[in-house]
């Protein structure tokens, strides 16, 4: 039985327990809450963008949608928690303190802009303090599968843009608002890591930060714009790892910029035409352009020696970043020819696309576990907070689930084994990423079995246990090796048990 | 390219002929006090280091700014966080470079290693040839024509990262600082700990700029320092905001490129460094050395010209003699250890001492209370880690603060115990001067003695902020970092609760809440417990240090006085029994000496306008 399937198991036992209690049945509103905690399970994962202020949090949102909804700026521009769901017909609607919501108007540009400052001159100032968050319906592709939130940034000059974002991440009653957070770091500060510590002790298993994917954000920055930068910011990015690694507070780190990515995705015909122009100046027209790209004020600025007038550079310097034009320029001197190698080459190099294979890894294809451990949390607060006479026999049941972190345990050694030395050999690396469930969680495929033998299960299973539990004991096993040892030794009782729930 | 040292406006030249002079009589009369007195001023006067130190939080491009200002790489800088020391670069015919490192076990000084300069590139916190021990900074000399003048940069190790988390750290380099370049660069606004570092910064060192660094980078720039702007206006700070690129200078420089420089806009730092820092519109130094000349100038003055009046006029011995006598006995008593500016400084300092103190606890205390009012309102473990920052945070920018407030008052303190000394002490000296010349003593120059009074005023900025490489900076970064991490401890967690039987459970966890509530806040108590502990320790150390340079200093000075009378009278003991032969040789070298003696204050006159009231 999956996690998933117990959870919804202990919902509808403990949903029939408030229904037949005579206090609850006048109380709909909490009827209605636990039926909210089960719609969530059927919903897409939550994925939290946090950071500092100014990290690019809401590029990178952009970015991971492949269109400019979130409204970005070169000073604070994110003010609000903005939830962007998946939707038929595009619609932002601002729910308020008391309750209330109201529909913002959505003015369409290049994308979508919902102007608060004008929303809030319509409908008086005051309303923006007494916003709690905006929804953002939209009907794009990416968002079928996850609902993304932007936050404002951490460490703002005005303490209560940071509150609301504390709120959603850390909230006091210790029920989480989201299911994982991709965190957004520039450098590696104390606040920072402080924050990650608590996200991480909420999100995912209470015993480690499963639910935290580490981005070294606005990447291209990082090397100051030069051809190589996405190089240092991996560098970088190694290194942000290891020390959060030491301090156990999330797993992998990856150099991204969102910048690049956004505009990969959003690449215009007309953009890159500008590009190749500028691309094919050789002799006097090459050094001109060498010139004009060492600073951005001189890219944009009038200058006849080149074939694209300022007002198109200034636009491309908008779309593209120092480091997105050097490198676009490189890439089609290198020899694409078309707009969509383009395209690709700058999203490869703006690290979205290992971004998204992380996330992949650690949060979709988790998404059910991830899903019923937050659902677990709620209940379990829910239930505290309304006693009835089952309260202790509901808590009995949901502990032992919330305590029970092997799975999670698997997929943070999984990787782990990918970076961390171990003393197995590469055939015993193998099995061992196979029996924790590194190809599928299914017996057969975490024993290896080919589907022509499926009566082999129980042998094979016990077979399992007793090599790891041998290689565990092995005297030459440093600590982590041994570490992943036990851990297999345990999916293998698993599976034994299983077999023997079976009964075969 | 503009260099600044062309501009600099401080005639050492000058002052130290001047001191050449006057040391020289002062050697004739046998008065070696002033001759070392001068000494010590021509050492200061010939040291011309004017300290700048680059500031600001982590890779905001300190380092880079440091070097393409100076073209050259004497500033370690990467990708990821480079600069892991201090580093020091002042002015040096060849390139070198030295560690300093901390004192072993047996307490010996800091000892200085030469490395070779090539090496500068390198993480040198581990340098084989610190030998294992802690390198507490790097000292580089560079032969660049800027830093002729006496420049030296400090460049810092960006603050706001796990190692060094607080801003305010750096404020302990600050007393000793001629300027402070604040570096934030231009990807996004000023965060709150750099507003608050600002803040503090000025307050200690008025002379600064912000430069807003990377400007080639970033197509919204000007959008970013005009808010930066109005966020400095918003706090009421007033300090220009210079935005600079640091890669444009770098190419200006490889391709000899006026229109690139200019666009880099470097000129304009080197404007700041000119006008502001290189032009000392309030040079310190070079008012207090003058004033050091003038008064030992006018102490040999008193004792040349007395002696010419005696010989010139033997009947006036007998009267000379006994106001000399009467006035040394009134300087003593005026000047001493039982005189008036010894009580101030000491009731002063005790006063200061409790005062920084109460001040420091009282701000403590708040930020207990605070927390732990925190503590009752939530799970601590759920929220330890916030509050654990939170709690870094504000102990942190109340220990600036403090520093920064008990520096004010120290300065204060030291004006008021200059008042008290000129006043009540060498005033009432010049009483006795005013009868003595009411009696017609002609004794003319007298009044000199009353002048080297104006020189103490000054004095006291000079004791507060003289203290050059004192320890107090390095102190301040070492103690900070040391109580970093209090966010990364964890009281024990609830979790271990699930153990239990369920029946148990729901009480227990009340019990346990409460008990790991008390925890929490016994480690918040002890965290301020310690940081005031040691804070305490070093700002009471501080001020008695302080409270040491003023006394002796303000007793040097009256024991100068009094031998100077001493001389005198000795003198005019003396010329009783010249012999009539001698006497014309002798009236001619006095004449020359006292000659010399006018130009030398005349000069020094010249150069201080506040002497010339």
């Amino acid at each position: 039985m999956s996690t998933s399937a117990r959870v919804r198991a202990i919902l509808g036992g403990v949903i029939s327990a408030y229904r037949s209690d005579p206090v609850y049945q006048h109380r709909p509103q909490a009827l209605a809450e636990l039926d909210w905690i089960g719609r969530r399970l059927d919903q897409p994962i939550r994925i939290a963008l946090a950071g500092t202020l100014k990290a690019g949090k809401s590029t990178l949102v952009n970015a991971l949608v492949g269109e400019e909804i979130a409204p970005t700026d070169a000073t604070e521009a994110t003010r609000l928690v903005t939830w962007f769901r998946h939707g038929t017909t595009p619609r932002v609607t601002a729910n308020h303190r008391d309750g209330r919501r109201t529909d913002v108007p959505i003015t369409r540009g290049d994308g979508l802009t919902f102007d608060l400052a004008r929303y809030s001159g319509a409908q008086g100032a005051a309303n923006v303090g007494d916003i709690v968050d905006l929804d953002v319906q939209w009907p794009a592709a990416e968002l079928e599968q996850t609902t993304i939130i932007d936050t404002p940034g951490t460490s703002s000059l005005s303490r209560d843009v940071s509150d609301r974002t504390l709120q959603l991440l850390v909230p006091r009653d210790g029920v989480p608002r989201v299911d994982a957070v991709v965190f957004l770091l520039r450098t590696l500060n104390a606040p920072d890591i402080a924050l990650l510590k608590q996200i991480g002790e909420l999100v995912g298993s209470g015993s480690g930060a499963l639910g935290v994917i580490g981005v070294a954000s606005r990447a291209d920055e990082i090397g100051a714009g030069r051809i190589d930068a996405m190089m240092s910011a991996r560098e970088v990015a190694t290194r942000f790892t290891a020390e959060l690694d030491r301090t156990g507070v999330c797993q992998a780190v990856v150099p991204v910029s969102g910048l690049l990515a956004l505009t990969a995705r959003t690449l215009q015909q007309s953009e890159f035409t500008a590009l190749q122009k500028l691309a094919a100046l050789d002799g006097d027209g090459a050094t001109a352009l060498t010139k004009a790209m060492l600073s951005a004020d001189r890219f944009a600025r009038q200058d006849d020696s080149l074939p694209v007038d300022a007002i198109t550079r200034a636009a491309l310097l908008d779309r593209f970043g120092m480091f997105g034009i050097r490198i676009a320029i490189a890439v089609l001197r290198a020899g694409v020819t078309d707009s969509q190698g383009l395209a690709d080459e700058l999203l490869d190099r703006s690290g979205l696309v290992a971004l998204r294979d992380v996330i992949d890894q650690q949060f979709a294809q988790r998404a059910d576990m991830l899903k019923a451990h937050t659902a677990l949390r709620s209940l379990r607060r829910f239930v505290e907070a309304n006693p009835i006479y089952a309260t202790p026999f509901i808590l009995a049941d949901i502990d032992p689930l919330l305590a029970d972190t092997h799975a999670f345990e698997e997929l943070r050694l999984l990787g782990q084994l990918r970076s961390r030395p171990t003393t197995l050999n590469d055939d015993e690396m193998a099995s061992l990423r196979r029996i924790i469930g590194g190809s599928g969680t299914d017996a057969a495929s975490r024993l290896g079995l080919s589907n022509d033998a499926p009566y082999d299960g129980p042998r094979a299973a016990f077979a399992a246990v007793q090599r790891w539990r041998r290689r565990a004991e092995h005297p030459l096993n440093d600590p982590f090796t041994a570490r992943a040892c036990r851990a297999a030794v345990r999916s293998a009782e698993a599976l034994v048990a299983d077999y023997a729930a079976q009964g075969r | 390219m503009t260099q600044p040292n062309e501009a600099n406006p401080r005639p050492v030249a000058v002052i130290v002929e001047l001191i050449d002079h006057t040391s020289r009589i002062a050697g004739l009369n046998d008065r070696e006090d002033l001759a070392q007195r001068l000494l010590a001023a021509k050492t200061r006067i010939s040291d011309p280091q004017i300290r700048v130190v680059i500031a600001g939080q982590l890779k905001q491009g300190k380092s880079q700014l440091l070097n393409s200002l100076l073209n050259m790489p004497v500033a370690r800088v990467g990708d990821d966080e480079s600069t892991v020391l201090t580093t020091v670069v002042h002015y040096g015919d060849a390139a070198a470079a030295e560690l300093v490192l901390a004192p072993d076990q047996d307490g010996a000084d800091p000892s200085v290693v030469a490395i070779p300069p090539n090496q500068l590139s390198a993480d040198l916190r581990h340098a084989p040839q610190a030998q294992g021990r802690q390198v507490l900074r790097v000292e580089v000399a560079a032969p660049s024509p800027m830093l002729k003048g006496g420049l030296t940069f400090v460049d810092t190790p960006g603050v706001g990262g796990l190692g060094q988390p607080h801003l305010s750290a750096t404020l302990g380099l600050l007393p000793d600082a001629d300027a402070l370049l604040m570096v934030s660069d231009t990807s996004q606004e000023f965060t709150e700990p750099e507003l608050t570092f600002i803040r503090q910064a000025l307050e200690i060192c008025p002379v600064a700029t912000i430069v807003a660094t990377k400007t080639d980078l970033y197509p919204h720039w000007r959008e970013i320092v005009a808010a930066n702007g109005a966020h400095l206006q918003r706090a009421r700070l007033n300090v220009p905001v210079v935005p600079v690129s640091s890669a444009l200078r770098t190419h200006a420089l490889a391709l000899n490129d006026k229109e690139l420089n200019d666009e880099s806009n470097f000129p304009a730092i080197i404007k700041f460094l000119t006008d502001k820092v290189l032009s000392r519109e309030n040079d310190r130094i070079k008012d207090q050395v003058v004033t050091e000349i003038h008064a030992a100038a006018e102490h040999l003055t008193l004792a040349v010209s007395t002696e010419l009046a005696a010989i010139n006029d033997p009947e006036k011995i007998e009267r000379i003699k006994a106001e000399l006598e009467q006035k040394k006995e009134d300087a003593q008593n005026a000047l001493q250890q039982t005189a008036l500016w010894q009580q101030v400084l000491n009731d002063g300092i005790a006063d200061l001492t409790a005062d920084v103190d109460h001040d420091l606890r009282n701000r403590f205390r708040n930020i207990t209370a605070h927390t732990e009012r925190i503590i009752d309102g939530c799970d601590p473990t759920q929220h330890w880690a916030e509050i654990g920052a939170e709690l870094e945070n504000v102990v942190a920018t109340a220990v600036g603060d403090n520093f920064v407030w008990a520096h004010q008052r120290a300065e204060a303190l030291a004006a008021e115990v200059a008042r008290t000394f000129v006043e009540a002490g060498l005033d009432s000296v010049e009483l006795a001067e005013v009868r003595a010349r009411d009696m017609g003593a002609g004794l003319g120059e007298f009044n000199p003695v009353a002048r080297l009074e104006s020189e103490p005023i000054r004095a006291g900025h000079k004791v507060i902020t003289g203290m050059r490489g004192s320890y107090g900076g390095v102190l301040m970064f070492g103690m900070l970092t040391s109580f970093a991490g209090l966010g990364m401890f964890n009281p024990l967690s609830l979790g271990a609760g699930l153990v239990l039987g369920r029946k148990a459970y729901k009480e227990d966890m009340e019990n346990r809440m409460l008990r790991v509530r008390g925890e929490a806040k016994m480690n918040v108590r002890r965290f301020v417990d310690d940081v005031s502990f040691a804070v305490g320790k070093e700002s009471r150390d501080r001020l008695r240090n302080i409270q040491r340079h003023l006394r002796d200093h303000y007793r040097g000075i009256a024991n100068q006085t009094t031998r100077s009378l001493n001389e005198s009278l000795q003198a005019t003991l003396a010329a009783a029994q010249i012999e009539a032969g001698e006497r014309d040789n002798r009236v001619r070298e006095l004449e020359r000496q006292l000659n010399i003696l006018r130009q030398v204050i005349d000069n020094a006159v010249k150069l201080t306008p506040a002497l010339a009231q």
